[in-house]
């Protein structure tokens, strides 16, 4: 089961890009490195489709949640071409690719997507220009469904929506489970007022993908929109049964009980859904649906209460509204789709094994949208791939400045220093990061690792472990204040926390197994001096 | 030889008949409106005065009036026009038309020599007797200065604003309404205001690319103005005192009505992009808005529509007055049940129909009894405001910025149904409606509609519905003002009661007729029909179908 938010239905509606599964890498890291790693990693992961379970990943926009649809790898393995080229591309596209190629280092791509120099400066450009790059994607893979998603989200969200459906369709014939294409037909449906095709659409795309919770709370919403308020409580509270954290669909059933004169029990669910008012997109609409059954009920103090709470937050909500209305920036709010969408399509090359094309595109993205997190991982992830660590670095950088919480950032830029043999580097960003944040217990962590396992420094690996068992008293935690005590050579330190650690995980052989084998261990009267 | 080929002819003439069929489905009802426009003479073509700068008033344009100005009986039309909002002076003014019904469905341009020829940038109307001198007078609630045109009698108008004290500044107008707030007798005037907005406010917007309007949001709401009737021709501005300037809204279509039929006035505002406004009277006209706590603010959903066009009719027939509000594409026309006690819910869902709504923008509406069969219907006015629609987004099936206008038959119990595409030829005329006000030009008995297009000529729909019966009723006020603005009337005929109530200014920035209209289940049956006149006093007659009755206030 995936997680869902409350729909909004001022925001706008874009369907789900499939994300595709870039080629795996050796992971030639020594047991600290993984360590620090492995959190940048796995987000890396998440982001790009690759993991250990070898699934996709698919950001969708709309529901605002990660999902994994297992039905589209054999489809989308199949259609990856394996040989040449299908179609020559314009010599002005190479040309400016070439140009972004040599600019940055990269290995040129042989028909890289036909991306300008420079970034278009209106957004009517910007649009020609990535309806352009979805039609080489779709050439270049003509048998991948996932190239087709692309052009058809292109089209929806830049072109011509009726073109979008049709594309969609298409696909429908090929792969009729296909939730993307599902979920695109039903958007257009709906657009067009056809609620009701809509509902059959969203239907068969729960078919699809019984599992995804969000595909039903979609359903519901569209089958009280067509005015089928039965079944949509009907399918609203199977989901709110399935995980009672389900505000979004709290609300939605509060709405559909409301229509259906059950005022009582709408009350029920929109109390629910304000229980975690803070992870509602809109909770002032839902204290407004709990106004009206209290008011209904006869309640009208409380209804009264909750109104107050409508104003309030509808205050808030409307000059945000109007703030952004009056700064509305059409190459800035153009750009920033053309990049989310130059992200995904860069993963379908990926996929394809076109790596220099879907770099040219990510660099693209990084340059439309200077808060893009998504691509600069992907840069990032590439980079280390091609054993262009510095690239990599640089990426990383830029991530670090976007997500200053984030630890396995820097964790992962460190790690980089440590590789290219520049330990200093990699010991002042861990600092850097701690100086922020000192309470960190990742941070401690990761510092007492770097002095444990690459400067095999006791003392400050002691101080820093110390400062993470402190800070984080786990097992983890105890077990490595005991091998930084070890490298230091305080063996009765060592054992006592080796013991703490044995106490906190009592079922752990290997810190048992560690902790029989210290105390058997003779104390040296004066041990050598470290070489 | 012969026999199968026989056959196979008989099955494909019966596949054809089948087919076509199918092809065209029976109308849901026996609603027939033809357009007539060419028929009549009227050469209105309505402009924005728009120079390509997307100013978002120009989006909005306009509303018309359907009044019978030369007291002879029929009902005449004045369109409302555009200007350029940044007007230079080469180039000629757009005026106003007020066109005479000359009966037989011909009409005569008679602007100039009524002197109604208005060049402002005319948004909004508001008709009514504000003088009581028995002839109907004109408030145009327009972009950069209001007009009162008080009807001299003769067929002519006089412009008294400065003199009446309504001029109002230099605001963007809207929807605006006569009624008596006070209960003195005479009519006083509320006045919607739109946004806060001068040219220098303006910056050009552009969306995918593509010259577009900013959105109402770019801009500062402007609350509402009320203008109390001294008795002596000239009005105050009460719109402090009276609590209405307390909250700014953009105002488009409004109405009053009693809607908690405690017996004064209230008024219902449709804001574009925020909450509507009711604004609940205490009978001396002081005013608190109370919409969210009568259920009038936002759709089910909780959102605040953009609300556009607000028509008044009981659709459910269940004695209480309901509200009909339109909005903006991907949001439903919003049918406001009446649940008595001040409250309201919205049952837009269960009347069914919604789906209809859903993909336009939608502006004016009006209800009436298009098939005079007892309940009454619905026409709504249809038409995107981006002129560029389909180069932003495409060709769309569904939409545009000229669609068909949108016609809701009235199954009963409030139950609507999609008429289509078949509600005879005014279905296949592509435009983009604003204002829209249905009426009886040719004194038949059936609703006609008058539509005011932006930026085309006007269309006239005639009814040629198979004929129902119905009855007219004209109320005269003697203690009350005299057009009866704020009277209740109930009809009762073979034990099935309607409802309904004199209202000036309603659909979208629109004027209507102050005739009520009902169809009738019976061609024979006495009506039985009880008043509650502003006044307070109430009268009750006999009448007979098909007449059209003239009821004076007894003093």
């Amino acid at each position: 089961m995936k997680p869902t938010q409350e729909f909004d239905d001022d925001a706008p509606s874009a369907s789900s890009p499939p994300l595709q599964a870039p080629p795996a890498r050796p992971l030639l890291l020594g047991l600290w490195l993984w360590r620090v790693g492995v959190g940048l990693l796995l987000t890396v992961v998440a982001v790009l489709g690759y993991g250990s379970s070898a699934g996709w990943f698919a950001v969708d926009n709309r529901d605002l949640a990660i999902k994994k649809s297992k039905n589209l790898v054999s489809a989308a393995k199949e259609s990856m071409p394996t040989g040449a080229l299908t179609q020559p591309m314009p010599n002005a596209a190479q040309t400016s690719g070439a140009a972004i190629n040599a600019e940055n280092n990269l290995t040129p791509a042989s028909n890289p997507p036909p991306l300008a120099a420079l970034v278009p400066e209106k957004s009517l450009e910007i649009i020609a220009e990535c309806r352009r790059v979805a039609q080489h994607l779709r050439q270049t893979f003509p048998n991948s469904l996932e190239a087709q998603e692309m052009q058809a989200r292109v089209e929806f969200q830049l072109g011509d929506v009726e073109q979008a459906r049709a594309t969609w369709l298409k696909i429908l014939d090929v792969e009729p489970n296909y939730v993307h294409a599902l979920r695109g037909v039903g958007d257009v449906s709906t657009l067009n007022g056809e609620l009701k095709e809509a509902v059959q659409y969203f239907r068969r795309a729960v078919l699809a993908d019984p599992e995804d919770l969000t595909r039903q709370v979609t359903l519901g919403v569209a089958l009280l929109q067509a005015a089928e308020v039965e079944q949509a409580a009907d399918v609203l509270r199977t989901v709110v049964e399935r995980d009672q954290r389900q505000v979004g669909a709290h609300a939605e059933l509060g709405r559909a009980l409301s229509q259906a004169g059950d005022f009582q029990s709408a009350r029920t669910h929109f109390e629910a859904a304000l229980k975690e008012e803070s992870r509602l997109a809109d909770p002032s609409k839902v204290h407004l649906g709990l106004a009206t059954v209290l008011q209904r009920l006869g309640d009208k103090e409380q209804a009264k209460h909750h109104q107050d709470a409508y104003l309030r937050l509808r205050k808030s909500v409307s000059e945000q509204r109007e703030g952004e209305r009056r700064d509305y920036d059409d190459v800035k709010a153009i750009g920033l789709d053309a990049a989310r969408l130059y992200v995904d399509m860069a993963r379908v090359y990926l996929v394809g094994r076109q790596a220099a094309s879907a770099e040219l595109l990510l660099l693209r993205a990084s340059r439309m949208n200077a808060a893009d997190v998504d691509c600069r991982q992907a840069l990032a992830f590439l980079a280390v791939n091609q054993d262009r660590l510095p690239d990599a670095i640089r990426w990383l950088r830029e991530l670090a400045v976007l997500k200053p919480d984030d630890f396995t950032v820097t964790a992962e830029i460190a790690r980089l220093y440590v590789q290219m043999g520049d330990p200093e580097n990699a010991e002042r960003y861990l600092k850097e990061y701690l100086e922020a944040q000192p309470k960190s217990a990742a941070a401690l962590g990761a510092l007492a690792e770097f002095y444990l396992v690459v400067t095999q420094d006791g003392s400050n690996a002691v101080e820093f472990s110390q400062a993470c068992a402190d800070v984080q008293p786990t097992a983890e935690s105890f077990s490595r204040l005991a091998a930084a005590h070890q490298l230091a050579e305080s063996r009765a330190e060592a054992i006592a926390a080796l013991e703490r650690a044995v106490e906190l995980a009592p079922g752990n052989a290997v810190y048992m197994q560690r902790l029989a084998l210290l105390r058997e261990t003779q104390p040296v009267a004066n041990p050598p001096k470290k070489p | 030889m012969c026999r199968p080929t026989f056959i196979r002819k008989l099955l494909v003439a019966l596949l054809w008949i089948n087919l076509g069929n199918s092809l065209h489905p029976q109308p849901p009802s026996s609603i027939v409106l033809n357009d007539v426009t060419r028929e009549t003479g009227i050469d209105f073509v309505h402009t924005d005065g728009s120079t390509g700068q997307y100013f978002l008033i120009e989006s909005m344009s306009a509303g018309l009036a359907v009044i019978d100005f030369d007291s002879d009986g029929d009902l005449d039309i004045y369109f409302l026009n555009g200007a350029p909002i940044q007007a230079t002076p080469d180039q000629p003014p757009k005026l106003n038309a007020l066109y005479r019904n000359n009966g037989n469905w011909k009409f005569t341009d008679v602007t100039k020599a009524a002197e109604v020829g208005d060049s402002h940038m005319e948004l909004g109307i508001a008709c009514a007797d504000y003088d009581n001198d028995g002839f109907i007078d004109i408030y145009l609630n327009n972009y950069g200065g209001n007009i009162l045109y008080r009807n001299n009698g003769d067929g002519t108008y006089l412009e008294v604003t400065d003199y009446a004290a309504v001029g109002n500044g230099q605001r963007v107008g809207a929807g605006a309404s006569f009624f008596d707030m006070d209960g003195d007798g005479d009519l006083d005037l509320y006045v919607g205001n739109y946004i806060r907005f001068n040219p220098s406010l303006h910056r050009l917007h552009v969306h995918k690319g593509l010259p577009s309007y900013p959105s109402p949001l770019s801009f500062e709401p402007d609350p509402d103005s009320l203008f109390e009737n001294l008795g002596d021709g000239t009005f105050r501005d009460v719109s402090t005192q009276s609590g209405i300037d307390a909250f700014a809204g953009r105002s488009m279509g409004l109405v009053t009505f009693d809607y908690d039929d405690d017996g004064d006035i209230d008024v219902y505002v449709a804001n574009d992009t925020q909450e509507n406004f009711l604004f609940e009277n205490d009978g001396h006209g002081h005013f608190n808005e109370v919409a969210l706590l009568a259920g009038l603010a936002v759709d089910f959903k909780g959102k605040a529509q953009a609300s556009m066009g607000v028509e008044l009719v009981d659709l459910d027939q269940d004695g209480r007055l309901d509200l009909f509000v339109t909005s903006f594409s991907e949001e439903f026309a919003t049918y406001y049940r009446n649940l008595g006690s001040g409250s309201f819910e919205d049952a837009t869902l269960r009347a069914g129909a919604s789906e209809a709504t859903f993909p336009h923008v939608k502006w004016g509406v009006a209800a009436a009894d298009f098939d005079n069969n007892s309940t009454p219907d619905l026409i709504i006015a249809t038409g995107h405001l981006d002129p560029l629609r389909e180069k932003r987004v495409g060709t769309s099936s569904t939409t545009s910025f000229r669609v068909p206008n949108v016609v809701l038959k009235n199954m009963g119990q409030g139950q609507l149904v999609d008429a289509g595409k078949v509600w005879g030829s005014g279905a296949l005329v592509v435009e983009s409606t604003r204002g829209l006000v249905s009426c009886d030009l040719d004194g038949d008995g059936k609703q006609d509609v008058v539509a005011l297009n932006s930026k085309s000529p006007p269309t006239i729909l005639k009814n040629d519905s198979p004929s129902g019966s119905f009855v007219q009723i004209q109320l005269i006020g003697i203690d009350s003002n005299r057009d009866a603005l704020g009277a209740k009337v109930e009809i009762e005929q073979l034990g099935k009661k309607q409802i309904a109530q004199l209202r000036s200014g309603h659909s979208y920035q629109c004027e209507g007729h102050h005739f009520l209209h009902f169809g009738l289940q019976s061609g024979e049956a006495i009506i039985n029909a009880d008043i509650r006149w502003p006044s307070g006093r109430t009268t009750h007659v006999q009448l007979k179908p098909s007449q059209f009755a003239v009821i004076v206030e007894s003093p």
